[in-house]
């Protein structure tokens, strides 16, 4: 679960207010733009690419903007349909320093697509999809959906002790893990800073 | 023959621990998986099992007695063939029931090394005649699974010809081209479908535009997916796959979950235990079937089993499709950056000891073999697919190739179709006869079993074609020892995989260079099912007047060439050309160069080969080599479709 407000689970983060309670697999936002400066620290122009029909998307773009637009100039690439990645080019702006890719299926899913034009244009993504850093993405921060398992126990353990499940805050992740792709910082020409790479779960080559 | 429970074995796939324990509780006879190295399935990093839980898997189907299978059906670069060797020493140790194979050099290997596990041969190897059949049994395999293309009928032959055991898919995902013939995603994305990462490019939606006019001819478009297989189901058609003496039933899908696999094992486990207990009085079960039916990813189709399905194979709307993994894109360019050495030597040791570079090219007809052999080819290839509305080549016409090559000292070596199934077999066991007596060069063969047919029936140099995908140096070894002189590189190589497989070839390598590349080869007709509804034998030739291509999200047109058997040949939008890059491949020691001239025209051809005749000659010549870059505007101008680089777009092919 990545949105549970939005979906009507709860009524808010806080105090979900109903039965259910448990932890968002989103990692905050604000995280997400520490990672990506610290990754690309000369990148000012950050591309986003996201499916427009998303609600996940849709809030991860709301947040990501929020925690960003000071640090960062940001351009909206939304795709209505999959295919509409197929003409991806045509919509890149001639200064891009770096594609950001929020969750969302329908462009984790054709990722191949994205990594093939942004390999050819020379630009580093960062997903926020696990799976897609080994595809060719150049890093990511992600959840860990084990240690999301866990801090869920531990509610469940409240629960059953006796709290009220709507008065349990929902937890979101508060210790991402960051993967890396060697090989495509290699193909960039990008030095992965030492630093990341002593933090880095896991670090493909 | 009197049926036992022996006689039918249901095999189920699978990629979790969680999915094997509930494959044998629904009764599975045989499962078969993949461990985290060299498999088909290589996408998902949660599936698939390493080396230790491998080991406990074997162990607990046994306990259990099921069979356990494992994947071994990648094609291996040459880098991979330590790992490969390693690989193949650790499952002797654990003892599956079988490795199922798809590279020609782990028959090779498994030789070498006295590996005692069963070998079955993968899908991958497409194998679809008795004359493959014989060759892999000489190496040992005890089981073919059957290309997804032949029906009950060509299997019943098959079994009967030949005594293999038969594995088929009979229920699933399913491939619309030709298994281990399609070099879409390998050659567009550098991540093969032969080596376990097809990202689906026959998943994508395409309009059919007329070739010359880029206008669609649908006028009532069943739906952009044309080439959206829907699912093998042969629920329905149980007693006949029964009675064709199929041995193993196979379900696809190993990246399914336990609850999916759990369902499709237990309504074929009752069906196939009433079906063997009493088949006279066997009746379908509806409740299954409904159960089947409500479960379902995409549609069903009883695909090629019953005959070819036409358009009742392809889910036209896409709405089924359970997920996409590509979308469609710009094919790399001829201007694309490249993954080559920054320094090559400038000197090619023009010593005289060192062979003028042979340059082979394949036409179409008489006037593109002129076209060829006056301007500097010195292997003309002829025969094999006539696309339309070229003819094939008749025996009169062969010979006149031969006469005419000789007033040029040129070669012409006769080829052989990718796909050969018994027409074509039989048809070219007559030709080879014939061939005794017209006596050309050569012969050039797509597929193990033509090899062997001709290595048994006519008295001529043989030559291996791509479609072999010849990746590392065992496979060319394997090939010398079954009779080939020389053999093709893998369209799907990189330049680096290209040098690291010369240097160690027991066999000259020829490389292509130049012209059309097919990404896919279709038993399917597209034309005929879009239009007409129908399955390919029923339709009126559309394909005599007028031309088709497909037409991608990208705007890339993949033009559509139909040959005498009514396959479908899908070509990639651009052409290859690596006319730039000639110097790299001469210092990786590639002495043989080839032009895929067969679907141009006479006067391209000929300036084609001039093109790089010249160019060859005079790296072979040494000194300073300079590349005229104008030469490639002038080719632009002239060829039918964009030039692009293929795999050159990539270090390694993945």
């Amino acid at each position: 679960m990545f949105d549970p407000v939005g979906v009507g689970l709860t009524q808010s983060m806080d105090r979900p207010g109903g039965k259910a309670t448990g932890v968002a697999g989103m990692v905050p936002a604000a995280a997400k733009v520490a990672f990506i400066r610290e990754l690309l620290p000369a990148a000012h122009s950050i591309g986003i690419l996201y499916h427009s029909g998303d609600s996940n998307a849709l809030l991860e773009v709301r947040n990501f903007k929020q925690a960003a637009s000071s640090t960062f100039t940001l351009i909206d690439l939304p795709i209505v349909m999959p295919e509409d990645l197929s003409t991806l080019p045509a919509r890149l702006p001639p200064v891009l320093d770096a594609l950001f890719l929020p969750i969302g299926r329908v462009v984790e899913e054709n990722f191949a697509s994205v990594a093939y034009y942004a390999e050819a244009a020379n630009l580093p993504i960062i997903t926020s999809h696990a799976p897609n850093v080994p595809s060719g993405a150049l890093g990511a921060l992600v959840a860990n959906h084990y240690e999301l398992g866990i801090a869920c126990a531990v509610k469940a353990s409240q629960i059953l002790a006796g709290t009220q499940p709507g008065s349990i805050p929902v937890g979101i992740v508060d210790s991402p893990e960051i993967q890396l792709n060697a090989f495509v910082a290699d193909n960039l020409g990008i030095k992965l800073p030492q630093a990341l790479l002593t933090k880095a779960t896991e670090v493909f080559e | 023959m009197l049926l036992t429970p022996q006689s039918v074995e249901l095999l189920a796939p699978v990629g979790t621990w969680d999915v094997l324990e509930a494959a044998v509780t629904a009764g599975a006879d045989a499962v078969y998986l993949g461990g985290k190295r060299f498999n088909m399935r290589l996408h998902r990093t949660d599936t698939n099992f390493d080396d230790e839980k491998l080991a406990r898997a074997v162990k607990y189907a046994h306990a259990h007695n099921v069979r356990l299978y494992v994947t071994v059906n990648n094609l291996i670069s040459e880098r991979e063939i330590p790992g490969m060797r390693e690989y193949l020493k650790l499952l002797n140790q654990i003892q599956p029931d079988s490795l199922i194979v798809q590279d020609l050099a782990i028959l090779q290997l498994a030789r070498d090394m006295n590996i005692t596990v069963p070998l079955h041969a993968s899908v991958m190897m497409n194998t679809h005649n008795e004359h493959s059949i014989k060759t892999l049994m000489d190496y040992g395999i005890t089981r073919i699974v059957a290309n997804r293309e032949l029906t009950l009928t060509q299997l019943t032959l098959l079994k009967e010809r030949t005594g293999i055991e038969l594995e088929y898919f009979v229920h699933g995902d399913m491939c619309v081209a030709h298994s281990g013939q399609c070099y879409h995603s390998g050659i567009v994305f550098g991540q093969s479908s032969n080596r376990g990462r097809c990202l689906k490019p026959c998943r994508w939606p395409y309009q059919l535009v007329d070739t010359a006019t880029g206008k669609t001819v649908t006028a009532n478009d069943p739906g952009l997916y044309k080439l959206a297989m829907k699912d093998m189901c042969l629920y329905t058609a149980l007693p006949q796959l029964i009675q064709a003496g199929v041995c193993s039933f196979k379900i696809e899908g190993r990246m399914r979950t336990a609850d999916f696999v759990s369902r499709v094992v237990k309504i074929y486990r009752q069906a196939i235990d009433r079906y063997i207990a009493d088949p006279t009085g066997y009746t379908l079960d509806m409740a299954d079937w409904q159960e089947l039916s409500d479960y379902r990813t995409r549609d069903f189709s009883t695909c090629y089993a019953l005959g070819n399905p036409g358009a009742s194979s392809i889910g036209y709307t896409g709405e089924r499709e359970p997920r996409f993994f590509s979308q469609a894109v710009k094919e790399a360019d001829i201007t694309a950056n490249t993954f080559l050495p920054t320094v090559i030597p400038k000197e090619f040791a023009a010593s005289a000891n060192r062979p003028r570079p042979q340059l082979a090219v394949r036409v179409a007809c008489l006037d593109s073999l002129s076209s060829a052999l006056q301007n500097g080819a010195t292997v003309v290839y002829i025969g094999g697919e006539a696309f339309k509305p070229n003819k094939p080549w008749t025996l009169k016409d062969v010979e006149t190739a031969i006469s005419e090559a000789a007033n040029y000292k040129a070669q012409v070596i006769v080829t052989t179709p990718r796909i050969t199934m018994e027409r074509e077999i039989s048809e070219y066991e007559q030709l080879f006869k014939s061939l005794e007596t017209i006596k050309p060069h050569g012969l050039m063969v797509s597929n193990s079993g033509m090899l062997r047919l001709a290595q048994q029936t006519a008295d001529l140099p043989i030559q291996a074609d791509f479609s072999i995908n010849l990746f590392n140096h065992l496979t060319a070894a394997w090939l010398k020892a079954n009779g080939a002189r020389k053999a093709t590189i893998s369209l799907e190589a990189t330049y680096e995989q290209i040098a690291e497989l010369a240097q160690n070839s027991p066999l000259p390598l020829e490389m292509i260079v130049h012209g059309a590349i097919e990404a896919m080869v279709l038993d399917h007709c597209v034309p005929s099912a879009v239009l007409e509804g129908t399955a390919v034998h029923l339709c009126r030739d559309l394909c005599t007047e007028q031309h088709y291509s497909l037409l991608d999200s990208a705007g890339e047109r993949h033009d559509l060439k139909i040959d005498q058997y009514c396959r479908n040949h899908i070509l990639f939008a651009k052409d290859l050309c690596l006319l730039p890059h000639l110097p790299a491949l001469m210092s990786a020691g590639i002495n043989h160069y080839r032009i895929e001239g067969q679907h141009y025209p006479p006067e391209l051809v000929g300036l084609i080969t001039a093109l790089y005749r010249t160019e060859l000659d005079k790296l072979a010549a040494g000194g300073n080599y300079t590349f005229d870059k104008t030469c490639i505007d002038k080719l632009t101008a002239i060829s039918p479709r964009a030039l692009g680089i293929g795999t050159f777009r990539y270090r390694i092919s993945r």
